[in-house]
């Protein structure tokens, strides 16, 4: 329906299948060529004690040459613990232990992988570990040597387990900015408790919070190597997905009018 | 294989109730192989908020797994055990039978096994109202289509009950019921039938000798039969 009937509202598509590469050939077929695309892969556990099945890795695969994109994004986060399926993304544990494994991980993906793999901050409702979440990512990017998806719910959702809602930047200064390639932004809902707030994701069927567009503000200055605004919109309404990209397209038209000039995603 | 220990003992803090009343009592022990500071990172978690999000998502596992799925049988789950939702998926995720799913439990084996545990007084039923719903959703144990089911109680009376007139069913006795079942892209086809429409249906799937049966039940059930698998 977007590429129908509001094709001008966006410059590419992310295109999200859950980790399913079973079912993906028809529906990833009726994409027309002539919509960029970048690709959301899921189920990969690149946080985990050790590498994902031989399969996953090989559905990958099988989608990433099916919609030939120019990376594909996979969360810092493990589905399966134990080999047993989880109902949400368990985030990085962030110490050193889960940053050595999560580097090793990366680079046997990248070397398996026919196009590059960008590792994106995850949502975190609970936090593990005591290395700061910018720390972790700068740490992962360097070790495997990659880019970054940068999910500004996600890094506010992270601070919200650290009672620092107020202050979604908080050590900003410890991510290294130059590997921020995608920027992720979706509608959110938050959870108040007597103890604080939690995040919780809702992909369009929310309002994008506040702390995520003051996010997008304070750091598009400051992303040399920016090359997608995603937003992340699968459960939202026809109008609902529009209006949420207009409203994100105006803050790049204010802060960095020159970036939408370019085509970036091909 | 610590990193693999620190997931575990946050899985179990997650989804095992028992290790969380435990740390709220000053009773837990210990995770196995993680080193004293990584339990003490991971002791860190369990608190309030914890207890917050797996309250969240206890909602979820239910609103998005099992009661898209099967409906009837998970609601009738609540009103037996006198639960709301999130207790009830608390009470389940702390049990083995749990750990059976494969995937988001899309095939209902998880359930199956827990709800087979448990003992139900009021609701009898219960086991074959959702073995039903897995057959009507083509959980099926292998591929045979079509095939004959008994079913020990009324699972079809039980399910409208339940779905259609949101009434809990109160001292049901088992009656039997026999359905044909068919499935094909589309879905899964049912047909009720008589006791010996299904005696002679099963001998007509299995090409079975039908000599001793009546021929106007043997007519009606080639008749049932071929409507079915032309669609």
């Amino acid at each position: 329906m977007l590429i129908d009937k509001h094709r001008d509202g966006f410059d590419f598509l992310e295109i999200y299948s859950r980790g399913d590469w079973e079912h993906t050939d028809e529906p990833f077929a009726q994409i027309p060529d002539s919509v960029p695309r970048t690709y959301h892969h899921e189920g990969l556990d690149p946080v985990g004690p050790g590498i994902c099945p031989d399969d996953t890795i090989e559905g990958c695969a099988k989608n990433q040459r099916l919609l030939n994109t120019p990376w594909t994004v996979e969360e810092l986060a493990v589905r399966h613990i134990d080999g047993k399926y989880c109902d949400f993304f368990f985030p990085a544990i962030l110490n050193e232990e889960c940053v050595a494994a999560t580097i090793e991980n990366l680079n046997t993906l990248h070397a398996r992988l026919p196009g590059p793999l960008l590792p994106e901050n995850a949502p975190y409702e609970f936090s593990v570990g005591d290395m700061h979440l910018c720390d972790f990512l700068t740490r992962v990017a360097h070790g495997a040597d990659c880019g970054l998806v940068l999910d500004l719910g996600h890094l506010w959702s992270w601070q919200l387990c650290h009672k620092r809602g107020d202050t979604p930047d908080h050590g900003i200064d410890k991510l290294d900015l130059a590997r921020v390639i995608e920027v992720h932004l979706a509608g959110a809902r938050i959870e108040e408790y007597e103890g604080g707030k939690i995040y919780r994701d809702l992909h369009g069927a929310g309002p994008i919070p506040e702390a995520s567009t003051y996010l997008l503000r304070e750091l598009l200055p400051k992303l040399p190597n920016l090359k997608a605004i995603t937003i992340e919109v699968e459960d939202a309404t026809e109008a609902g997905a529009v209006e949420q990209a207009q409203q994100v397209r105006a803050i790049v038209n204010e802060i960095r009018p020159a970036w939408l000039e370019d085509i970036h995603v091909t | 294989m610590s990193l693999e220990a620190q997931y575990r003992a946050v899985y179990e803090l997650m989804y095992k109730r028992s290790t969380r009343d435990a740390f709220e009592q000053g009773k837990f022990r210990a995770f196995p192989d993680t080193t004293e500071s990584e339990a003490a990172e991971i002791q860190k978690v369990a608190g309030l908020r914890q207890n917050v999000v797996v309250q969240l998502h206890a909602n979820d596992i239910g609103t998005n797994w099992y009661m898209p799925r099967f409906p009837a049988s998970w609601t009738a789950l609540q009103v037996a055990l006198g639960v709301d939702q999130r207790e009830l998926t608390m009470r389940f995720t702390d049990t083995d039978a749990f750990e059976l799913r494969v995937n988001d439990d899309s095939d209902g084996r998880a359930l199956a096994a827990f709800v087979e545990s448990q003992k139900f007084e009021n609701a009898g039923w219960l086991p074959e109202l959702l073995r039903y719903e897995r057959m009507i959703a083509g959980h099926w144990p292998d591929e045979k289509s079509p095939r004959v089911e008994t079913f020990e109680w009324d699972v079809g009376g039980v399910y409208d009950a339940l779905m259609e007139k949101q009434l809990f069913p109160v001292d049901e006795k088992p009656v039997p019921l026999n359905l044909l079942l068919h499935r094909d892209e589309a879905g899964v086809t049912e047909v009720a039938l008589s006791k010996d429409q299904a005696q002679v249906m099963k001998k007509l799937i299995a090409r079975e000798p039908l000599d001793d049966e009546s021929p106007k039940v043997i007519a009606k059930c080639r008749r049932v039969l071929n409507q079915l698998k032309s669609g």
